[in-house]
């Protein structure tokens, strides 16, 4: 089974890790030691350091097949980043069909008056957003209240957390159609069975959190879980290659 | 074919899972929390044995939460085994529950839950349950978590100096201060790693085994809380050789498991 993982990066901070990821090849030898085939790929600095210098990082994947530049977004308003359509332009120019977020580290709010114009766009191009649950304030209100901003924007929550939190995001599920969150630390007893049956497998990618997370738990749970072949494909790599095939720069 | 490779096809080697509960918890959207719901999850992940305490001993009445550790040891024998949960903010209880419950047939160990029940382990509500522990050498699962605050490795590292006969086992590894409760199981023969809730993190089985030896880690899930099959991903996917991973899985859980078996029937 092909697995594309939606959420890696490499790179190190400051805090020690219990093992480090720092280059992209350490990144694309441990994928393939995990069976995972591919991965969109950010570098911590873009979290870390500035959002501008992990973009600058991202030539680095150039000699690796396996890794597709994902790129970090600013809201415009400080200019220290480009217009919203020279953004968009900038990812058309180098074939990136998705983008990362992190409004609670760099200081934003990703709502409309802070981020519409980009935001608008995600929306009229299908561009994937990715955002990790802790960078929303009041986490999952903050989710709330993105998609009712932004009903149709293609949303990827990322690390949403390891327990009790199927109340949260299945009424997202059941009412946006183009709301997702990844496996990383999905990993309640019998939760991805029951969520498939609840809801389908079209809102769940396959995504690790890897240099965070040991992406082979969630490989395991691909290999034994209790659910078809079908919706297994459809969350090891099918849904991720629709959102991207369906980018419209 | 690799160990690993035989758990992706469903078979692997047999496991035990060192940190289970049963029931529902404050609520919280648990799919499979019922006992007789466990026992098919542990069939579909070849879990041979799961040691337990229940939530409601935990969180609800202790002596009630025991009768039905007892109940399911009772009736699921060899597949679950309980630990007698003791809880110091009602003293007068420690010495009734153990009676009631250590020494039966299945019942292996003691559960406490330190900051639940804001009682650190060095408190002197506590020393009954680590003489009884240390007499009797029984297995203690202890939540840790943390460096200090009642149970962190600071607390839990005067209890292994003073009680060396206790099988001290740090529940989640002292979540987050790993340094610390990698060295204390380095430091103390008796003293266990226990792998909920850690396991997650990338690289931190390998360095477990480097630093203290795949024989000092217990394969652990809080099941019905972390779905087995994402933990033994977690193992047979770390950077150590199958010895390790089957050291982690069932051998260290075997071994403890069948001194205090034997113990009981003596």
């Amino acid at each position: 089974m092909t697995i594309f993982d939606c959420d890696a990066a490499y790179g190190r901070g400051t805090q020690a890790l219990p093992a480090e990821i720092e280059t992209a090849a350490d990144l694309a030898r441990e994928l393939e030691y995990f069976h995972i085939d591919k991965a969109l790929v950010c570098h911590r600095d873009a979290a870390l350091r500035d959002f501008e210098l992990g973009n600058q990082r991202l030539p680095e994947l150039d000699a690796y097949p396996s890794l597709h530049p994902v790129l970090t977004m600013a809201p415009t308003c400080c200019r220290e980043m480009c217009s919203a359509e020279e953004f968009i332009q900038r990812m058309r120019a180098q074939n990136i069909r998705a983008v990362r977020a992190f409004p609670a580290q760099h200081c934003y709010l990703l709502d409309r008056l802070s981020c519409g114009d980009l935001l608008d766009l995600f929306v009229a191009c299908s561009i994937p957003l990715l955002v990790p649950l802790n960078q929303f304030p009041g986490q999952w209100q903050g989710v709330y209240q993105l998609m009712r901003d932004f009903p149709d924007l293609t949303l990827v929550v990322t690390e949403s957390g390891c327990w009790g939190q199927d109340r949260y995001f299945r009424p997202l599920m059941k009412r946006y159609e183009r709301f997702h969150i990844t496996t990383s630390r999905l990993e309640t007893a019998g939760q991805w069975q029951d969520l498939v049956q609840a809801v389908g497998p079209e809102h769940l990618l396959f995504g690790s959190a890897l240099p965070f997370n040991n992406p082979g738990g969630y490989v395991m749970m691909l290999a034994r879980c209790a659910i078809d072949d079908e919706a297994k494909e459809s969350i090891a790599h099918g849904n991720l290659e629709r959102l991207l095939r369906e980018v419209t720069w | 074919m690799s160990l690993r490779d035989e758990f992706i096809q469903g078979r692997g080697c047999p496991v035990i899972d060192s940190h289970g509960h049963l029931g529902p918890f404050r609520g919280i959207y648990l799919p499979e929390a019922a006992v007789e719901s466990m026992i098919a999850g542990m069939d579909r992940a070849g879990v041979e044995s799961i040691i337990l305490s229940p939530h409601n001993a935990l969180e609800g009445d202790t002596r009630e939460g025991n009768r039905e550790m007892l109940d399911a040891v009772r009736r699921y024998p060899g597949r679950i085994y309980g630990y007698c949960t003791l809880n110091p903010q009602f003293p007068n209880d420690l010495d009734e529950e153990m009676a009631a419950c250590l020494g039966q047939p299945g019942v292996v160990g003691i559960k406490i839950h330190p900051s639940m029940h804001g009682v650190p382990v060095g408190d002197p509500r506590y020393r009954p349950v680590w003489e009884r522990a240390n007499r009797d050498r029984l297995m203690v699962l202890s939540h840790t978590w943390g460096e200090s605050g009642g149970c962190g490795h600071k607390d839990l590292r005067p209890i292994a100096e003073q009680y060396p006969d206790v099988r001290l086992l740090l529940g989640h590894s002292c979540y987050g201060a790993y340094p610390g409760a990698i060295a204390l199981a380095a430091e103390f023969p008796n003293v266990y790693l226990e792998l909920t809730a850690a396991a997650h993190a990338y690289g931190l089985i390998e360095w477990m085994c480097r630093d203290a030896g795949s024989h000092k880690v217990l394969f652990g899930t809080d099941y019905p809380w972390f779905d087995h099959a994402v933990y033994i991903g977690f193992v047979v996917f770390a950077h150590v050789d199958e010895a390790d991973m089957r050291n982690i899985l069932y051998d260290n859980a075997r071994r403890l498991l069948d001194e205090q078996v034997a113990r009981t029937q003596s």
